[in-house]
């Protein structure tokens, strides 16, 4: 079953729209959502959760047809926007034990304490990392079958960000639970996606499980004269830098001789950045 | 609905300090004016006026987007915030009455608690201040707070100068004619009873038009 399903999602700004956006999360799976800063991530994210109004679309959530009820079984991080920071973990506690109708407490608390958050320091007093960590044992702690988070890991350090992203990886342990997570730090979803969803300028770029993008596509490098010699055809996307190229191939157009060329392991951050800056050679 | 009205409470709470060094600034003014009204109203005001300052906070912390991304419509949030208001002003009726009662009685050890030309000039500030709310709300709903207060500052000017131009040209009103003794005399007759219904009609109409203005906004 998919815990998120959203079809033919269309919303149109001045300048820029989301363009017929077909986007499924499967539970039991992680699925990753890409993009450049100003893509269409939060955007989707926002009409998904009906903080913006779509112009047209679908959105269905446990199998059935949007209903902001269904929300209680949603946990939520944004990156910009939370609550009053002069509240208290306690007032926090408060409010969410009013709202969420699963809300657990003592599992919010037991968050709190694993983190060594003080319960009495106003939330504008603790350190960015503290505060990204309430958000998070909230949006966990009633018991959600999807978490839909929004740059949850930005600006935090590499222990805390591994911290955090252990426990996505224990909340998709639960098969009917499931997470899309949208993030420009590409390096975390290598770690733990199941799919990647890749958007670009608000339309689907591509839509896939991590391992058969890691399987089709590679980045390699040539140097000038190589690359004047190299069958154009065969190139998805190419950038130019100031000493080589960085090429991006699909498996199906490697031939034995580029292994030759292959001078890293291809990231999903390689592939973003080609797919997004590169030119394509009949350009 | 209970948890938005918890938060706006919990934003009012985080004030406390700030509502008790109010009211002893207006005590002292007070004492030294020798006119306790002040101090009777400045509190219930604060109090009145937290649902429109909740709007700020939400803005400020971007609350908005995050509550509606919760098990909440964005009709149960208006109504939410409307609820906060009418409670409110339960209060602010309630806190101002108390301070009134202690004021006479430290005053006036004679007990004379009830006072019901106070009472109705409390009952009166209430029903003002739901009015106001009424007017804003929808504006903020609609444009946000920041704008809000211009938005409603260009409308209340131009129907004014719209108002003053028409009078004037037409000769339709003239206030030296007018017998303001008669009108005041009707007014502390009828006062209450008038503004009770303009506020709570307006009150209902200003619910409605925050919904439908709320309904397309993106956060």
């Amino acid at each position: 079953m998919n815990n998120l399903e959203v079809k033919n999602l269309n919303k149109t700004f001045k300048e820029f729209s989301l363009k017929d956006v077909n986007i499924k999360v499967p539970a039991g799976k992680i699925v990753g959502l890409i993009g450049e800063n100003g893509a269409g991530k939060t955007t989707i994210i926002k009409c998904v959760l009906d903080a913006m109004a779509k112009d047209s679309g679908n959105v269905k959530l446990f199998g059935l047809d949007y209903s902001y009820k269904l929300k209680d079984d949603i946990g939520i991080v944004y990156d910009d926007s939370f609550i009053n920071e002069s509240f208290t973990i306690k007032d926090l506690n408060l409010i969410m034990k009013n709202t969420y109708s699963k809300w657990d407490q003592k599992l919010f608390y037991k968050y709190i304490k694993e983190f060594n958050i003080p319960y009495k320091k106003e939330i504008k007093k603790l350190s960015t990392g503290m505060r990204k960590k309430v958000e998070i044992a909230a949006c966990i702690s009633h018991h959600p079958k999807l978490l839909i988070l929004d740059e949850p890991t930005s600006g935090l350090d590499p222990v805390i960000r591994s911290e955090i992203l252990d426990m996505f990886q224990e909340f998709v342990e639960n098969k009917n639970n499931s997470i899309l997570l949208s993030t420009h730090i590409t390096s975390d979803l290598e770690h733990i996606a199941d799919d990647v969803i890749f958007i670009s300028k608000g339309q689907i770029i591509f839509d896939e499980p991590l391992k058969k993008i890691k399987e089709d596509y590679i980045v390699i490098e040539l140097n000038k004269d190589e690359f004047k010699k190299f069958n154009k055809k065969d190139i998805t996307r190419y950038k130019e830098n100031r000493n080589d190229y960085q090429v991006l191939i699909e498996k199906k157009n490697m031939k034995k001789d580029y292994n030759k060329f292959i001078r890293n392991i291809t990231t999903l951050d390689d592939i973003m950045l080609l797919y997004i800056r590169g030119a394509r050679c009949e350009d | 609905m209970r948890g938005l009205i918890i938060k706006d409470a919990l934003t009012l709470k985080s004030t406390w300090k700030n509502l008790i060094v109010m009211l002893i600034g207006s005590l002292l003014l007070s004492y030294a004016l020798g006119n306790y009204t002040l101090a009777i109203i400045t509190v219930p005001m604060a109090l009145l006026t937290s649902g429109m300052n909740t709007f700020q906070t939400d803005e400020f912390y971007n609350t908005l987007s995050y509550t509606l991304s919760g098990p909440y419509s964005r009709m149960k949030m208006i109504s939410a915030r409307y609820l906060y208001t009418l409670l409110m002003a339960v209060v602010s009726f309630f806190v101002g009455t108390v301070i009134f009662t202690l004021i006479n009685f430290i005053m006036n050890p004679i007990v004379d608690a009830l006072n019901v030309d106070m009472l109705r000039f409390l009952l009166m500030l209430e029903l003002a201040g739901l009015l106001v709310d009424a007017i804003f709300y929808p504006i903020i709903y609609k444009y946000g707070c920041e704008k809000a207060r211009f938005v409603l500052l260009s409308i209340v000017m131009l129907l004014l100068g719209i108002a003053a131009v028409v009078s004037v040209s037409f000769n339709i009103f003239d206030m030296a004619k007018l017998d303001w003794e008669a009108i005041i005399k009707w007014m502390e007759t009828h006062g209450v009873l008038i503004l009770t219904i303009v506020s709570l009609v307006l009150f209902g109409l200003s619910y409605i038009l925050s919904i439908v203005f709320f309904k397309k906004r993106d956060f």
